[in-house]
């Protein structure tokens, strides 16, 4: 196995966990400003996951081969060695229809069973403390086969115990009502990445289970920072360090400018 | 007796617009956003709109609102990408002084296209159940029963604005207009409104339209008035012509976020007599430099 990498950023750290657990013959959408997931995508389909089909958001691209990441999923830039450009038209038919295995959501707020706001922050719609951006494609967590969560900061107000308002349903209230009205076969979220560790979901409580702490990070520090109180197993692992073939990629194909780099400041 | 051009001055093209006119504009993110039409609306004195957007929007609106123009907004996603939060919407939600009507990318779609088709209105799947929009929004959201199977499923009346504004790299003077990027509903827009404005990098000849029709992404019989503003995506992106300025995008930004937007109105919007005069003001050397073609 490769030497792992002591000099890289967590941006790229999680790019990496993520790329880890996109499967070979999946199909993944990513949304706006959607530097890690995209970087992922491509990570994934330079090492174990040649077959993985994946949409850049707004440009319509699948499959992009821009040899460098842009800010804007949206950008046209995307559509470079891209081998269709599907409309919006055509994104809302196939997410709605369930044919995505996955998607990959940010959010102000999340609770521990996945739910995503990005809506408002406060109790009064009407007088948010803070207005979101929006609901845009988060009710679709309810389409995808199942979704990742990444979120760029880990802070006790955005990893909340109960999000004020439900732009993307995850598991919501615990209990298998869920099921009745999600698409056939949405399974919920897999995986919760942040900038200190990595959550899974206990399958029976369908609650944010802690999995690892990325290197350096330790579990009181990253409890401390989260809002709600995840199930904590009795051993908690640490995050695999990037590799060396994985940092090659990042560095010399995927992201030679150094986008992750700059991303997020610990 | 000779065809008709649609081709028409800014001035006039706008005219359509009045107070309290429902609008719609082209746009992903940063992606063919009409910013020349947006800055005419502007200059105009355009009041009461109510803004029907695409699925993921945000700069336009939140000048407009920042100008005063605003009624209402019909929103998915209206912020800044990756500069964050529409600092102007966000204030205008938090205070209440414009309201707003939450939906999501598959209504907007499904209601354009409702609209589009002459619906009485537009079909949502169960899934919006488990979210907050139909107890937020009980005006767009009601929740019906399947006639066939009896499950549970969502209506929203259709989406029609009265007048949709969108910006293309190329049309000819008939209103065959051709993206040339991502597809973000604009064809759709086109039929879903009443009343159709292109505004477009160029005019091409309309040989060049018959020579390869099957590039019409928006058919001119949809299109009632057609206005040359070439970089009338400018801080926005032309497909296949220019990124978007991210340098300006952040001076936007900064002072939007400092509550200084009505300087940079003063200085882009209000101050240059026309979008020829931005154009001079931004410069040859930025304009230049930001072409991908």
């Amino acid at each position: 196995m490769a030497r792992a990498h002591t000099d890289y950023a967590v941006a790229e750290l999680m790019a990496c966990v993520m790329a880890r657990d996109f499967k070979d013959g999946e199909l993944g959408a990513m949304g706006a400003a959607s530097q890690i997931p995209m970087a992922a995508a491509k990570l994934a389909r330079a090492t174990h996951a040649p077959n993985l089909n994946w949409l850049s958001g707004g440009s319509g691209a699948i499959n992009s081969k821009l040899p460098y990441l842009v800010q804007s999923a949206a950008d046209y830039r995307n559509l470079f060695g891209a081998e269709c450009r599907l409309s919006m038209e055509d994104i809302v038919d196939i997410e709605v229809r369930g044919r995505c295995d996955f998607s990959c959501y940010g959010a102000i707020q999340v609770d521990k069973h996945g739910n995503l706001n990005m809506l408002a922050v406060g109790k009064d719609y009407r007088h948010p403390k803070v207005r979101g951006p929006g609901s845009v494609g988060l009710s679709l967590s309810a389409a995808f086969r199942r979704f990742y969560i990444y979120l760029t900061h880990h802070d006790p107000r955005i990893l909340v115990e109960k999000v004020d308002f439900i732009s993307g349903p995850g598991f919501w209230d615990g209990t298998p009502e869920r099921d009745k009205y999600v698409q056939p076969g949405a399974l919920g979220p897999c995986l919760c990445v942040t900038p200190l560790g990595v959550f899974d979901f206990d399958p029976a409580k369908r609650e944010m289970r802690l999995k690892s702490v990325h290197p350096g990070v330790s579990v009181e520090h990253l409890l401390s920072q989260t809002g709600f109180r995840p199930i904590v197993p009795a051993k908690v692992g640490e995050t695999q360090p990037p590799g060396a073939e994985e940092m090659r990629l990042l560095r010399e194909v995927i992201d030679r400018e150094g986008i992750l780099r700059r991303m997020i400041r610990s | 007796m000779p065809r008709t051009s649609k081709v028409k001055s800014a001035e006039e093209a706008f005219k359509v617009v009045t107070p309290g006119t429902s609008i719609a504009m082209t746009c992903a993110h940063y992606s063919s956003v009409p910013m020349g039409a947006m800055r005419q609306l502007i200059r105009m004195g355009a009041k009461d709109l109510t803004i029907i957007p695409t699925p993921s929007a945000g700069l336009a609106i939140d000048l407009l609102i920042a100008a005063g123009c605003v009624k209402k907004v019909f929103a998915s996603y209206v912020g800044l990408e990756f500069l964050g939060l529409a600092p102007n919407y966000r204030r205008a939600a938090e205070q209440g002084t414009v309201e707003i009507s939450d939906i999501d990318e598959t209504s907007i779609v499904l209601g354009y296209r409702a609209a589009a088709t002459g619906l009485p209105f537009a079909l949502l799947p169960a899934f919006y159940k488990l979210t907050d929009l139909p107890g937020i929004n009980p005006s767009m959201f009601r929740e019906i029963k399947d006639p066939f199977t009896g499950s549970t499923c969502y209506a929203m009346p259709p989406l029609k604005p009265d007048v949709a504004i969108l910006h293309f790299p190329q049309c000819d003077a008939y209103g065959n207009a051709r993206q040339l990027g991502g597809h973000h509903t604009e064809a759709l827009i086109a039929k879903a409104s009443d009343h159709v404005i292109v505004t477009t990098e160029e005019i091409i000849p309309h040989e060049e339209v018959m020579a390869d029709p099957t590039r019409t992404t928006v058919p001119g019989l949809l299109v009632n008035s057609v206005v040359k503003l070439p970089y009338g995506a400018h801080p926005g992106s032309c497909p296949a012509r220019y990124s978007y300025d991210e340098k300006h995008l952040e001076e936007y930004a900064k002072l939007a976020r400092e509550g200084k937007s009505a300087d940079y109105i003063a200085k882009y919007v209000t101050g240059p007599k026309d979008h020829y005069a931005y154009l001079d003001m931004i410069g040859a050397e930025r304009l230049t430099g930001l072409r991908i073609c």
